[in-house]
C-alpha cells in the first residue's frame, strides 16, 4: 500500500470528450434514427407495454423557405423530471436505459446513442416530454450544450396546449382509440425528440434514401418488425415494415450452425460457451437477389450479432475475414448469437453496438463465422457453375437431337439386328428379351416358343417364323439438360462417377439412354473446348455408337446363354462400329455435321432444316 | 431321401452337364430329370413311358433363377458356380456322404469369390471410408454383379447369392474385411429397396 491516500472527488470532464467521443458514432442518419427508435422502444418497454402496441413516429420534413429541415421521433410513454435528471443527463451510464428496472428487453445499453445523435448530427435538437401533466423541454442548443428550455421545466400544462406545442395532431390521427384515450386519461404520456437542420443531408442522403435505409438497419429491423413503426415525410403516412428477402432458388435456407463451444485461434482454446452461457447460433439466409445490386438494401448483406438486448454488431460480409467467393457472399445474410460476448466480464460489446470489441473471443468467433460464409458461398458457386454449365449444353440438345435422327433414318439398330441375330430363321429361339416362354406352343410354327406363356419375355421376340419385336430404337438424350421422356423428373442428374451411359431402371424397358454430361471426360472436353465444339460433337457421336454396341451385347447375351469374346469382338463390336464408320464416311450430312467447325447459334428452324437434311437410307 | 422338384431338376443339370456350367438345351433337361425321377416329371397315365415337358419350366424359370441356381437365355439353361456347389452337396446328400460345405466351418469356394469381388467394389470402398453416401446405384448394380438391364429373375438370384456369401462371411469369416460386408449388405439394401421391391414386382 501506498503511504498515500487519496480523496475521492468526481470527475471533471471537458465537453471536448463529448466530442471525441460523439465523432466514434460517425453518425449516419439512419443509424441515428435507429437509435431513437431503440430509445422509444425501451421507454414502452419499461411500462410494460405489448409491441403491438408500441406506437412510434419517425416524422421528417424537409427544408422549406420557412423552415430547416427537422428530424422528430414521437413515442407515447413520456419522462418525468427526474427520469431527465437522473438519466438522461448522465453521460456513459450502463444503467441509464434501464433507469433501475430489469435490462430485459431494454435496447438501450449504455443511452449514449441517441443522445449524441441529438448533439452531433444537428444545428440544434430538443425533446419535448409530458408526463402526468408536467411538460418539459430539455435539449441542446447551438453551442452542443444541453439543458431545460427556460420556460418548459416541470411546466403544469393541459393535454390539448401540450399537443399543440409538441405539433402533434396529425400524429393523433393515427392513433389508436385506446392509446388516445390512455393519454387522455393521463395514464401515459409523450415524448417528441426533435433534430433541427441535420447535418449532410444532401444529395443522394436525402429523406427518402435515410428512410430506406432506416427499414434495412441492422439495429431497426427487428423493431420494425415487432412494434408499430410508421414514417410521416412531409405529411406522408407509411408503416416501415421489415422488406420480406426471397431466398435464392435452390437454397432456400436458413442454414443453421451450432456455435462450437470450443474455437481454436492460434494455439489457444477459445470458450464460446460455459455453465452461465448457454452455445450460440449462427444463422445464415440467402437473397434471391445480390446485395450490392439493391442500393440501400446492400447493407443487408452482413451478419448481425445479436445479443439479449439485440444486435450488438454488425459485419459486412468482407469485415468477417478471408471471403473466398465474392460474387457468391452478394447473396448471404444473417445473424450470430452467441450469449457469453454479453458476459460484462468478457467486455466484448462496445458502445456504438456497430462492430464487437476485438478479442480473442470475437475474432475467434468472426473467424469461424467467416468459415461457414465461405462454405456456403462454395455451395452455391458450385451450383452456380453447373447451371451454367447446363445452360451452355443446351446447343448439345441439338446435336443430340441430329445424331437420334441420324442413326433412326439410318435404320442401323433394324439392320444390325437383322445381320447379326437373324430376322427369320430356324428360330429355337423363344421369349424375346426375357427368355422365357413354354415351348412348342400350337401357334408357332417351329419351337419358338410362347412369349405370353414366358416368365419374363418382355418385349416378345423369338426367331421363329413369326416377326420378332426387338428392343425400341434408342432414345438418347443428354443428362442433366434434356427433360425427362418418362416424366418421373424434370432431367436426370448423372454424378461425374456414373457411366458416360446411364439408365434408370425405368428407361429400360423404353430404351432410354443418358449420355452422362457430368462425366470427367465430358466435362474436360466442354471445359476446354466448349459445348460447340467439334470434339464434344464427335464425343457425342461416340456415345451413340456406345449404345448401340451395348444394345446389341444385350440382345445376343438374350439369344445365347454363354457369350464368348470372339463372338462380341467379332459381331458386335466390329461389325457394329465398321456399319456405323462406313455409313458416317459416306453421307454429307453427318459429314457436315461431325466436321462444321461452326454449327454454334442455328436457330431452331435453321436446326430442323440440318435433322430434315438427313438422307432416310 | 426325397428332394424338391426343384432340386430334382438341378440335379438333373448337373448330370448333364458333367458338373459345369456348360449350356444345356430345355428339351435335354426335360427327359434327363424324367430318367432320373419319372414320378416326378413323367407324363400322367404314361409315367414310366414319356415325360412331361410342361413340368421344367415353372422352377427353371422361377425359384431357381431366384435363388441364382440357374441362369437362362434362348431357351438355353446353365447352372450357376453357386448352383454347381450346391447340386454338389445335394449329391453327396442324396448318397448318403457328409453334408454340405454350407453348414461347415470353412466359406464355401463360391462364397469365397463373391465377397472377394464385393470387397474390390467401389460400394465398398467407399462404405469403408465412411462416403456411404456417394454410392450410386450403379455401385449397387456392380457390388451385385449385374447391370441395370439385367432380367429381373436373374437379379433375385445374385441379390440371394450375394445375401448368401454376406451371411456366411458374419457366420463362419474372421477376416476383418468380410465383417464389413455385414452392415454394407444392409445399408445397399435400404438405400436402394426401391430397385429391388421394383424387381421383385415387376412381370
Amino acid at each position: 500500500m501506498s503511504k498515500f491516500k487519496i480523496t475521492e472527488t468526481p470527475h471533471v470532464i471537458d465537453d471536448h470528450l463529448l466530442n471525441i467521443i460523439g465523432n466514434e458514432f460517425k453518425f449516419d442518419h439512419a443509424k441515428g434514427l435507429a437509435e431513437w427508435l431503440k430509445n422509444s422502444a425501451d421507454a414502452y418497454n419499461r411500462e410494460e407495454v405489448n409491441d403491438e402496441d408500441q406506437y412510434i413516429f419517425i416524422r421528417m420534413k424537409q427544408k422549406s423557405f420557412v423552415a430547416p429541415a427537422r428530424f422528430e421521433c414521437i413515442d407515447f410513454v413520456g419522462m418525468t423530471h427526474d427520469e431527465i435528471e437522473n438519466a438522461f443527463k448522465r453521460w456513459g451510464d450502463p444503467q441509464a436505459a434501464s433507469r433501475g428496472k430489469s435490462k430485459k428487453n431494454i435496447l438501450g445499453g449504455h443511452g449514449n446513442g441517441g443522445k449524441f445523435y441529438m448533439r452531433q448530427m444537428f444545428a440544434e435538437s430538443r425533446f419535448i416530454t409530458y408526463r402526468n401533466g408536467l411538460l418539459n423541454v430539455f435539449g441542446f442548443n447551438e453551442n452542443k450544450k444541453y439543458g431545460f428550455d427556460s420556460g418548459f421545466e416541470k411546466k403544469k400544462t393541459k393535454l390539448d396546449r401540450a399537443i399543440e406545442l409538441a405539433d402533434l395532431e396529425e400524429v393523433l390521427k393515427h392513433l389508436p382509440r385506446v392509446l388516445k384515450n390512455k393519454l387522455e386519461k393521463g395514464e401515459t404520456g409523450f415524448t417528441v425528440v426533435t433534430g433541427e437542420q441535420p447535418d449532410k443531408l444532401r444529395g443522394r442522403n436525402n429523406v427518402r434514401s435515410i428512410v430506406q435505409r432506416l427499414r434495412v438497419h441492422p439495429q431497426a429491423r427487428r423493431l420494425l418488425k415487432t412494434k408499430q413503426v410508421f414514417a410521416i415525410v412531409d405529411g406522408q403516412v407509411q408503416k416501415l415494415d421489415v422488406e420480406s428477402i426471397p431466398p435464392k432458388e435452390g437454397f432456400e435456407g436458413p442454414f443453421e450452425f451450432d456455435v462450437p463451444a470450443v474455437l481454436k485461434r492460434g494455439s489457444a482454446d477459445i470458450e464460446l460457451t460455459n455453465e452461465n452461457y448457454s452455445a450460440g447460433k449462427l444463422t445464415l439466409n440467402t437473397s434471391a437477389e445480390p446485395f450490392t445490386r439493391l442500393g440501400d438494401r446492400a447493407s443487408l448483406n452482413c451478419i448481425d450479432i445479436r445479443g439479449d438486448i439485440g444486435v450488438i454488431g454488425s459485419y459486412r460480409m468482407n469485415e468477417l475475414g478471408h471471403i473466398k467467393n465474392f460474387t457468391e457472399t452478394e447473396f448471404i445474410y444473417g445473424e450470430c448469437s452467441c450469449p457469453i460476448l454479453e458476459d460484462p466480464k468478457e467486455d466484448c460489446v462496445r458502445n456504438d453496438r456497430e462492430k464487437l470489441v476485438d478479442t480473442d473471443k470475437t475474432l475467434a468467433l468472426l473467424e469461424w463465422i467467416c468459415t461457414k460464409v465461405n462454405e456456403l458461398a462454395d455451395k452455391m458457386a458450385e451450383k452456380s457453375v453447373e447451371k451454367q454449365r447446363v445452360e451452355e449444353l443446351r446447343q448439345s440438345s441439338f446435336f443430340n437431337e441430329f445424331l437420334n435422327s441420324w442413326m433412326r433414318k439410318n435404320k442401323f439398330w433394324e439392320k444390325l439386328r437383322g445381320e447379326i441375330f437373324g430376322g427369320k430363321d430356324e428360330g429355337s429361339a423363344f421369349g424375346g428379351t426375357g427368355g422365357g416362354g413354354s415351348p412348342g406352343d400350337k401357334s408357332n410354327d417351329g419351337d419358338g416358343g410362347n412369349p405370353k406363356a414366358g416368365d419374363d419375355g418382355n418385349d416378345g421376340g423369338g426367331a421363329g417364323d413369326k416377326k420378332q419385336k426387338g428392343p425400341k430404337f434408342p432414345d438418347v438424350r443428354l443428362s442433366d439438360v434434356d427433360s425427362d421422356p418418362l416424366g418421373l423428373c424434370e432431367t436426370v442428374h448423372c454424378d461425374p462417377r456414373h457411366p458416360l451411359i446411364y439408365q434408370r431402371a425405368e428407361d429400360v424397358s423404353q430404351s432410354i439412354y443418358w449420355i452422362n454430361s457430368q462425366a470427367p471426360f465430358a466435362r474436360k472436353i466442354l471445359d476446354q473446348y466448349g459445348s460447340e465444339h467439334t470434339r464434344w460433337r464427335e464425343y457425342m457421336f461416340q456415345r451413340h455408337i456406345d449404345i448401340l454396341v451395348k444394345q446389341s451385347v444385350y440382345e445376343m447375351e438374350r439369344r445365347e446363354p454363354q457369350l464368348s469374346a470372339a463372338r462380341i469382338d467379332n459381331e458386335v463390336l466390329d461389325r457394329v462400329t465398321r456399319r456405323i464408320y462406313e455409313s458416317a464416311a459416306e453421307d454429307t450430312s453427318l459429314g457436315s455435321f461431325l466436321f462444321t467447325e461452326n454449327l454454334a447459334g442455328l436457330s431452331r428452324a435453321e436446326q430442323d432444316q440440318q435433322v430434315a437434311s438427313i438422307p432416310e437410307s | 431321401m426325397d428332394i424338391p422338384r426343384p432340386e430334382k431338376i438341378l440335379v438333373a443339370m448337373f448330370q448333364l452337364s458333367d458338373g459345369t456350367n456348360k449350356p444345356l438345351e430345355y428339351e435335354d433337361i426335360v427327359v434327363k430329370s424324367w430318367e432320373l425321377f419319372p414320378d416326378e416329371f413323367g407324363l400322367r397315365k404314361y409315367v414310366h413311358k414319356y415325360p412331361d415337358s410342361s413340368d421344367q419350366h415353372k422352377p427353371l424359370y422361377g425359384p431357381l433363377k431366384d435363388k441364382g441356381y440357374v441362369l437362362s437365355g434362348n431357351k438355353k439353361f446353365r447352372l450357376t458356380e453357386k448352383g454347381i456347389a450346391y447340386v454338389s452337396e445335394l449329391e453327396k446328400a442324396l448318397k448318403g456322404k457328409t453334408s454340405g460345405s454350407e453348414n461347415s466351418g470353412r466359406l464355401s469356394r463360391n462364397n469365397e469369390t463373391q465377397l472377394k469381388r464385393i470387397c474390390e467394389t467401389d460400394a465398398f470402398r467407399l462404405f469403408s471410408n465412411g462416403q456411404k453416401e456417394k454410392i450410386l446405384d450403379t455401385d449397387f448394380y456392380t457390388y451385385l454383379g449385374v447391370t441395370v438391364r439385367t432380367e429381373r429373375h436373374e437379379f433375385l438370384g445374385r441379390l440371394k447369392t450375394v445375401e448368401d456369401a454376406v451371411a456366411d462371411a458374419s457366420r463362419i469369416s474372421d477376416n476383418p474385411k468380410y465383417a464389413i460386408t455385414v452392415p454394407l449388405h444392409k445399408f445397399l439394401c435400404e438405400q436402394f429397396k426401391g430397385i429391388i421391391e421394383r424387381n421383385r414386382t415387376t412381370k
